[in-house]
């Protein structure tokens, strides 16, 4: 009996069989439909648990298409318990990883440990110190914490996104490592390729971003296709000074809620984002964060640049403030000096008929064009390639038969606009040639001149 | 008279009715507009190899009851997923479980978008709130795991149970 023959029979296993079943029955139709059926629980862990344990067929859908597809870690307990099931550990005798952990696209861990062992001081707005207080049991989880991920992200190379949320002002991973041995091996395997990190700071805290938020990640992955923050303090000085061991390529940069400051006297571009070619800006609230643009951009590789129109720093008195942007957007769409390499412009959550002003073009009123839509849409004319996606509003309108003048009413939705609607509302554009969409919300194209 | 869509069973039955009816289904109206882009002159027979006869008579009468309602659009599907069952569709579903998984492949065959969520709901409000063993009785479902693997299924999934 040779070697293999063995191996065969120590699998086998008497199973109880599983029976023909009618094609009229839960059991018998395609997966499809059941994983439609299912998707009205995939919130509801205890009834997609007790679906799978029914029978192998339900088990193998609701593992692969619900429990193990999106996995969301609530707390640091129910990821050691998952490491302590799915991950090799010599201390729990599991010396295989589970066949689940290939099987996770997305994983969130929700506040993740913090490393500090002693007490320590934190300060609210810089004033009021708070004490926080660390038990020896919490330094165990954060070690135990790291090398779970780290063990995570190296078995799993289906992993697509990973979301850190609810991330405590004392929470940062160990350093990047700078083990030369491991460069080498990094230099042997092949390349790996996250598509989104989403770093989230816990509700109610603005956090100064560092690397080592995201250290152990850069670790394993090689490119990044977008880096998105939610509510952290970009601080130049904070990047510019900082080395990294490997190189890790960044595509996207997403700014969400963040504020920017910036205590360098000159600007040198930042390794971390040394290769990032698109900028994502969203819900600005402060003229300070548009200098963020500043500093990814002296790296010469920004390309695109996406911003949320619908930013409260946009508005005054509950309209566009074109007297006050209108140079920004005229400086950024020069397509000349700093902005030369900026090919593509998307204007994000933009009211633009909001924005329309009811005027009929007059010689005479050239000149109070100065601070309207229409000298905005001249500006951003000279970009290379602009999107425009309108803001989500269940907002109606209607069209002058006379000018072309647009206003809200029941009837029309803005999906249904016809094309000299279109040339109407936008002709600066029209008359540059410049190249444009115009999108819904939901990612239909309205208008388009290519 | 104006001309009607002859939807034909797999068991030869043929069921004539309302263009407006049959187009509940998308499968139905991309069929009529590709073959008739003029409008249909004369009635257009349409076989539906893989419904019977009484499956397709339940389909049609769910047609010809929201004949007139303007489903909401596809987008919001968490929207869809929370909101109850429509009154006439949960009477109209109260039939044994082999009529309804019909009824539900039907819907998925010919693309009756609502009908199948209305049957996919009711399946699934079937499922809510039952241990693995009412599960099986009710589905009729037998127990393929080992004891072992059972155990082993409830020890890796531990970690997700006091989400």
């Amino acid at each position: 009996m040779n070697r293999y023959q063995l191996i065969g029979r120590k699998t086998k296993v008497n199973r109880p069989q599983t029976p023909d079943y009618g094609p009229l029955s839960l059991h018998s139709m395609p997966p499809e439909i059941l994983i439609k059926i299912f998707s009205h629980f995939k919130n509801d862990t205890l009834e997609l648990i007790n679906i799978s344990l029914v029978c192998r067929k339900l088990h193998n859908i609701i593992v692969k298409n619900f429990l193990y597809k999106d996995v969301r870690f609530k707390d640091t307990n129910s990821f050691l318990k998952f490491t302590h099931a799915h991950l090799p550990n010599k201390r729990y005798g599991v010396s295989e990883t589970s066949t689940h952990v290939n099987l996770i696209r997305t994983v969130e861990f929700v506040n993740p440990p913090v490393q500090n062992s002693q007490n320590s001081r934190t300060n609210i707005a810089g004033s009021y110190s708070v004490n926080v207080v660390i038990s020896n049991n919490s330094v165990t989880n954060f070690n135990d914490f790291v090398s779970g991920v780290n063990m995570l992200l190296k078995e799993n190379y289906n992993l697509k996104t990973i979301i850190i949320s609810e991330i405590s002002p004392q929470f940062l991973f160990n350093n990047i490592s700078v083990d030369t041995s491991l460069l080498k091996k990094y230099k042997k395997r092949q390349n790996r390729t996250l598509h989104r990190l989403v770093i989230k700071a816990q509700t109610g805290w603005s956090i100064l971003f560092r690397v080592n938020h995201i250290s152990k990640i850069l670790d394993i992955f090689d490119s990044v296709d977008e880096l998105e923050l939610h509510n952290f303090i970009i601080d130049e000085s904070k990047l510019v000074g900082l080395s990294i061991p490997k190189t890790v390529i960044i595509h996207q940069l997403s700014l969400v809620s963040c504020s920017f400051t910036n205590r360098c006297q000159k600007r040198t571009p930042s390794e971390l984002l040394k290769s990032t070619s698109s900028l994502r800006l969203e819900n600005l609230t402060n003229n300070s964060d548009l200098s963020v643009i500043d500093m990814v951009k002296c790296n010469d590789m920004l390309e695109t640049l996406i911003m949320d129109m619908d930013s409260k720093l946009f508005y005054e008195n509950g309209s566009f403030n074109f007297k006050t942007f209108n140079p920004f957007f005229k400086l950024l769409c020069s397509g000349s000096g700093y902005f030369a390499n900026l090919k593509c412009l998307v204007f994000d959550n933009f009211d633009i008929l909001y924005q329309y002003n009811h005027n009929h073009k007059n010689e005479e009123n050239d000149r109070h064009e100065e601070n309207t839509l229409t000298e905005f849409l001249n500006h951003i004319s000279k970009t290379k390639y602009l999107i425009i996606k309108v803001k989500d509003m269940p907002r109606t309108i209607h069209t002058c038969k006379n000018c072309g003048f647009m206003k809200t009413q029941d009837g029309i939705s803005i999906e249904n606009l016809s094309k000299t609607d279109w040339r109407t509302l936008v002709w600066p554009l029209i008359e540059a040639k410049t190249k444009f969409r115009i999108m819904s919300f939901k990612g239909m194209i309205l208008y388009e001149v290519t | 008279m104006s001309a009607k869509v002859v939807l034909i069973s797999s068991d030869d039955e043929k069921f004539p009715v309302e263009l407006k009816v049959a187009e509940k289904s998308i499968l139905i109206k991309n069929m009529v507009l590709d073959l008739n882009p003029d409008g249909l002159e004369e009635d257009f027979e349409i076989p539906t190899p893989n419904v019977r006869a009484t499956v397709l008579e339940k389909v049609i009468e769910w047609c010809e009851h929201h004949k007139n309602t303007v489903f909401p659009d596809e987008d919001d599907e968490d929207a869809k997923k929370s909101a109850p069952i429509d009154e006439w569709d949960k009477n109209f579903l109260k039939v044994d479980q082999e009529m309804l998984y019909e009824i539900i492949s039907a819907a998925n065959y010919l693309n009756i978008r609502p009908l199948l969520d209305a049957g996919c709901k009711t399946v699934a409000e079937m499922i809510r709130n039952k241990s693995p063993e009412e599960l099986r009785k009710i589905f009729n479902i037998v127990n393929d795991f080992t004891p072992e693997e059972e155990a082993a299924i409830r020890r890796e999934n531990e970690w997700a149970e006091d989400r």
